[in-house]
């Protein structure tokens, strides 16, 4: 004999006939003893013999167009061959850039890879001209002497004026 | 094998030796049962559309993968555009429903013709409608599947990629939350359903 609970849950499977035969015989037997679980398979039959007349029409006016389903699988044919070249092209490019980054520094400096130094701080400049018998042009400087040993000093005028003396060598 | 099985297999065959006109009519064979599934699933006439082209064009680019001593035509086809509805509503969740749509006009005209008896039969039907657009996907696909298309409950398995037992219990939820949602509406809807096709 089976128990209410048991029944109950097995009637949306007795009603489709989903059961086995022996457990369709149980339940079938309980049903014929029992008015609550009758009474709540009356309720499950109702609803389903709803449902088997309604579901089937949600969405049954739909007229087929094999056009558009063939044009898709066309383009999608045509995309999909031109694809992968292009997604081989770009990893190639990928793979290449990733080489070119790891290789360079190795090329030009040979094994020993050197960092540059920091910058120091600039130093003063100061403006010699050297004519050297040379025409000077009228407003440029000649030529450019970078001091760089210049210690930081008490500031000053580093500004020489082109004078007879300070011009010969 | 019965005899509209046999064709289909012919048509298959013919599709593998690249015949369009294969393609056709596998496609016009198929076409209103995946689109009644996927509207059933999405609820939405444009998104059952796309899904149902996206499903026929995969399905028809990997026919030479289908094995059918594995499983039945309509059921790899049902998977495959089931597939395709669960990826489209994970990425957007239902948030509305076309009501406009679900009462559509061009559903086939019924036996009685009066206002009351049309009245009576799109309020049934709408009501039935909006209860499985309450129900969560997973007991949606249960439900449509097995009243729309009348698979057992191994096909369901077997198209949902769950046990059979699973499959059992997701149909019986699916009634009971269709009971409560249904019950409002009054036990006579039935009774409206029976007396219009009488």
């Amino acid at each position: 004999m089976m128990h209410c609970w048991k029944v109950r849950s097995r009637l949306v499977a007795y009603i489709h006939g989903e059961l086995q035969p022996h457990e369709r015989h149980l339940v079938a037997r309980h049903l014929e003893d029992c008015e609550t679980c009758y009474a709540a398979y009356l309720q499950q039959l109702e609803l389903t013999r709803e449902l088997e007349q309604v579901v089937p029409f949600v969405g049954a006016d739909y007229r087929p167009d094999f056009k558009r389903v063939w044009a898709a699988m066309q383009s999608e044919t045509v995309h999909s061959r031109s694809a992968p070249r292009l997604q081989s092209l770009h990893y190639g490019l990928a793979a290449l850039i990733v080489a070119a980054l790891f290789f360079i520094p190795l090329t030009f400096g040979g094994n020993e890879i050197t960092f540059a130094s920091p910058p120091t701080q600039p130093a003063p400049l100061t403006v010699r001209a050297t004519p050297g018998g040379t025409q000077p042009i009228e407003g440029t400087a000649v030529a450019m002497h970078i001091v760089a040993d210049v210690t930081p000093e008490p500031r000053r005028n580093l500004y020489v004026p082109l004078t007879e003396a300070n011009t010969t060598p | 094998m019965d005899p509209q099985s046999e064709t289909l297999e012919a048509i298959i065959n013919r599709c593998l030796q690249s015949d369009q006109t294969a393609y056709a009519a596998l496609y016009e064979s198929c076409a209103p049962s995946i689109y009644r599934l996927c509207y059933g699933l999405l609820m939405n006439r444009q998104d059952a559309e796309d899904v149902m082209q996206e499903a026929f064009v995969y399905a028809f680019k990997n026919l030479h993968r289908y094995d059918s001593t594995r499983s039945a035509f309509k059921t790899w086809l049902y998977t495959i555009a089931l597939s395709r509805c669960r990826n489209l509503y994970r990425r957007k969740r239902l948030p509305w429903m076309d009501f406009a749509s679900l009462l559509s006009p061009d559903l086939p005209a019924p036996r009685s013709e009066t206002p009351e008896s049309r009245l009576m039969e799109t309020s049934a039907k709408a009501a039935v409608e909006a209860a499985l657009a309450e129900l969560t996907p997973r007991l949606r696909e249960a439900i449509v599947l097995r009243y729309g298309h009348g698979l057992t409950y191994r096909e369901i398995a077997e198209v949902m990629g769950c046990p059979q037992k699973t499959a059992e219990s997701r149909v019986r939820l699916a009634h009971e939350r269709l009971r409560g949602v249904l019950q409002p509406v009054g036990p006579g809807l039935l009774e409206e359903l029976i007396g219009i096709e009488a």
